[in-house]
């Protein structure tokens, strides 16, 4: 009787989820000393592991004289829940002997989901085929899951065919191994074929593809999936597509979606407003970004972060070294994404000493562990300022191979700081040891070694550039004006606007030349062609044409914002700041590898990107 | 014995912390009181590693391997080629706005706030009359704004009006019914 009553207790426990309630419970057994009634003590592991209190789980599990399959169960889904599922694994393997049941293999598999290891997955697999239990569809729906989560969609379906009864979930987990994997056509395919979909499977489709890259798709299921008035009752998938328009920097989108969010009633929800501060700082709107940030109730190290870095990006560095130190006051722990978005901020300010100091630091004071991106975030600022020497020890020395952008960036510095022999020897090692993918690189390297008169080099750099470009796609901006994107491509464009576009354009040069002393700098042009080609080359390329169909377009005085796919030129550079000067309009322009702000004649990168 | 029912849940292993406290809603029919989702979903959040939700998974890993970096690839993902065809939920065709404002502490009856909505339109459109006639969805619970139709030239200049925090496309709540939501 006393029995039946604590197992009853315990179970409201499980469901409640009332740790201190269990305790209590447990402190009775205890004293009554009826620890080892076996049902009892595997429901006591269970209630434990459903608190998420696994280190009580565990001690109790050690303690039981006799344990059977269920206490194995208990014990493991506990340490699953608790994300400690190396441990279930080791656990499991020094458990000697013990041949597990469905439940165990199910906590088995779970573990290896959750770690995204196929290795392991694989052995259980095994073990499950030739077991007893080889045909229960809840295991097989858990290594359906597994098999998605480590990216083997196909092995995931091989399973899911042999489910005699597919269930929601098992479906809904196969859709999302081959919408993460990027498997578009098979994915949705998949999606029309449900029974049943509910609001799981939506988000599961949306955010695999917006995972894999597939944005626009992932839109267009959202779409449908408005049309199908699924309720949302989770906004998991409206942070999804939030970051589905960050990825793409489709800023007309985004506005939708957080009108979306704000009628839906979400605007309070933590993690979205997290995302909408990325998504507003990468369509190039950090007021926006900041206006989110000030607004929410509760903040935690990702909305810190996300807007310091999103000022960083903007050239806002001192904003961004300040919300720092607001951050140490409140005691919230950086991480190392926020430390990337430090270093940067100081390296558009030449902050050396304070660069310097971030990353001891980080390492110092809270034990994080300097990646690549923040070796390659100091050596610009060492480059900016300067102190190429002391780069040159940095890059040879740091525990990365560096990659091109990190030479490339090296090399910046030399250029500018006119230390060519140094330059190079750069450009040697950088040629010998890759096959540069930005036609930019190219530029660097042949106005490098022309700077040291090596001709011939400069030719092989240019021979090299141009092999590239016959392969490669050419320049292109996409600007949105009111709710439309237009995408504009380097050389003249056929766009029904152009005889508008290129009046404009030559008006806007003429102004420049006029009252600026504006010339072009053919220097960016490699190509062998007299001055009026190259010239006439620059004048289209598409960043122009982009600002042009804006100012011609878009609302009068609103900022025009231009995402182009490769670096901006230098001449595009000195022409935009001109424009942003003459129309008295903020430009902001995002290109491959930073954003652009011009005002009033000046960009935010300081002239060095 | 004890029943595990739980463990027929595959979902339960996944679990996904919602941060979020929702305010109730009153003033769609539609929508049902958001509570906390006992169920957790099948994609699991890796914020317990990196902090951030699955949208922030990098598509192109980087040698760090740190789950997110937003200097990782600052070019927007364009798949190869660049987003033409301009991404619209039903019912944005920006000419409907949605205008979020921010009342301070005492919040102002429903009667008041109204009457703030109605004063901050009228003051890009010229009249009260006009300012009632393009308004065309209102609320005060789930969040305090209005949904007006008017150019986009106009909702710019609502932006830089006192009180105003939001001025957003707006598209349809209820997308079969072609419905903006709101009263």
């Amino acid at each position: 009787m006393l029995i039946h009553h604590y197992l009853h207790q315990l179970k409201l426990c499980a469901r409640n989820r009332t740790l201190t309630t269990a305790k209590s419970l447990h402190a009775q057994i205890l004293k009554i000393g009826i620890t080892q009634c076996i049902p009892l003590a595997n429901t006591l592991v269970n209630v434990y592991g459903k608190c998420s209190a696994a280190s009580h789980a565990l001690q109790l599990f050690d303690e039981m004289h006799h344990r059977d399959h269920i206490a194995w169960a208990s014990v493991l889904t506990a340490l699953n829940q608790a994300n400690l599922s190396g441990k279930t694994l080791s656990m499991f393997c020094s458990s000697s002997g013990l041949r597990p049941d469905d439940f165990v293999l199910s906590a088995l598999v779970k573990a290896c989901a959750n770690l995204g290891s196929i290795k392991h997955g694989k052995q259980v697999h095994c073990r499950f085929i030739v077991s007893e239990y080889s045909h229960d569809d809840v295991v097989k729906s858990s290594l359906v899951d597994m098999y998605s989560k480590c990216d083997s969609p196909d092995s995931a379906k091989v399973v899911f065919d042999s489910i005699r009864v597919k269930s929601t979930i098992s479906w809904t987990a196969l859709v999302s191994g081959f919408a993460k994997s990027g498997r578009k056509e098979e994915a949705l395919e998949l999606f029309r074929n449900m029974p049943i979909k509910n609001l799981y499977s939506w988000t599961a489709l949306i955010s695999g593809f917006v995972q894999s890259g597939k944005g626009l798709e992932a839109f267009s299921v959202f779409t449908e999936m408005r049309r199908e008035s699924v309720h949302i009752l989770d906004p998991l998938v409206l942070s999804s597509i939030v970051g589905a328009c960050a990825n793409m920097a489709a800023s007309i989108a985004g506005r939708q979606v957080h009108g979306l969010v704000i009628s839906l009633g979400f605007y309070s929800c933590l993690f979205i407003s997290n995302a909408l501060i990325d998504m507003y700082a990468k369509c190039s709107d950090v007021i926006a970004a900041k206006d989110i940030f000030s607004r929410m109730r509760h903040r935690d190290v990702v909305s810190w972060t996300s807007l310091i870095v999103g000022l960083a990006q903007h050239g806002q560095a001192e904003k961004a070294l300040a919300l720092y130190e607001k951050i140490v006051s409140h005691g919230v722990k950086p991480n190392e994404v926020t430390f990337v978005g430090l270093i940067y901020a100081c390296s558009h300010v030449g902050f050396v000493a304070k660069g310097r100091e971030l990353f001891q630091s980080m390492s110092k004071d809270y034990g994080i562990r300097p990646s690549l991106q923040h070796y390659t975030c100091l050596l610009d600022l060492l480059g900016r300022s300067g102190l190429i020497d002391e780069a040159e020890k940095l890059i040879r020395t740091m525990p990365f191979p560096p990659d091109e952008p990190t030479w490339a960036a090296l090399l910046s510095a030399c250029k500018r700081q006119g230390k060519s022999q140094m330059g190079v020897r750069f450009a040697d090692h950088l040629l010998s040891c890759f096959k540069p993918r930005d036609p930019s690189t190219y530029i660097l390297l042949s106005n490098v070694y022309a700077s040291a008169s090596l001709w011939g080099k400069v030719s092989e750099a240019r021979r090299k550039l141009g092999d590239m470009e016959v392969r490669k796609d050419p320049g292109y901006s996409s600007v949105e004006v009111r709710k439309e994107t237009e995408v504009f491509y380097a050389g003249e464009t056929s766009h029904p606007l152009k005889e508008e576009i290129f009046g404009l354009l030559k008006k806007l040069e003429e102004d420049m030349r006029r009252r600026n002393g504006y010339v072009p700098d053919t220097s960016w042009i490699l190509h062998d062609m007299d001055e009026q080609e190259k010239e006439k080359l620059l004048f289209w390329h598409s960043e122009r044409s982009a600002v042009a169909y804006a100012l011609l377009k878009g609302v009068p005085g609103s900022p025009i914002r231009i995402v182009k796919n490769l670096r901006v030129c230098g001449d595009c550079h000195v022409v935009m700041k001109h424009i942003s000067e003459i129309t008295e309009r903020e430009i902001i322009v995002r290109d491959a590898t930073r954003y652009h702000h011009f005002k009033g004649g000046k960009c935010s990168c300081n002239d060095f990107w | 014995m004890a029943h595990f029912t739980a463990r027929r849940k595959l979902a339960t292993v996944l679990t996904k912390t919602l941060s979020s406290s929702t305010s109730s809603c009153s003033s769609f029919s539609t929508l049902s009181s958001r509570s906390r989702f006992a169920v957790p979903l099948l994609e699991q959040v890796s914020s317990t590693r990196t902090g951030l939700g699955p949208c922030y998974v990098t598509t192109r890993p980087k040698t760090s391997g740190s789950g997110y970096s937003p200097l990782n690839d600052p070019s927007p993902n364009w798949s190869n080629r660049p987003p033409k065809e301009t991404i619209l939920l039903d019912g944005c065709d920006y000419e409907h706005w949605l205008i979020v404002m921010e009342f301070t502490d005492p919040k102002p009856t429903e009667d008041e706030m109204i009457s703030a909505y109605v004063k901050t339109l009228t003051s890009v459109v010229g009249s009260e009359e006009e300012a009632k006639k393009k308004i065309y969805s209102v609320c005060t619970s789930t969040y305090t704004g209005f949904g007006a139709l008017i150019s986009e030239e106009l909702s710019c200049k609502v932006k830089g009006l006192p009180g105003v925090l939001w001025v957003l496309p707006d598209s349809y709540l209820d997308v079969p019914n072609k419905d903006y939501g709101g009263l």
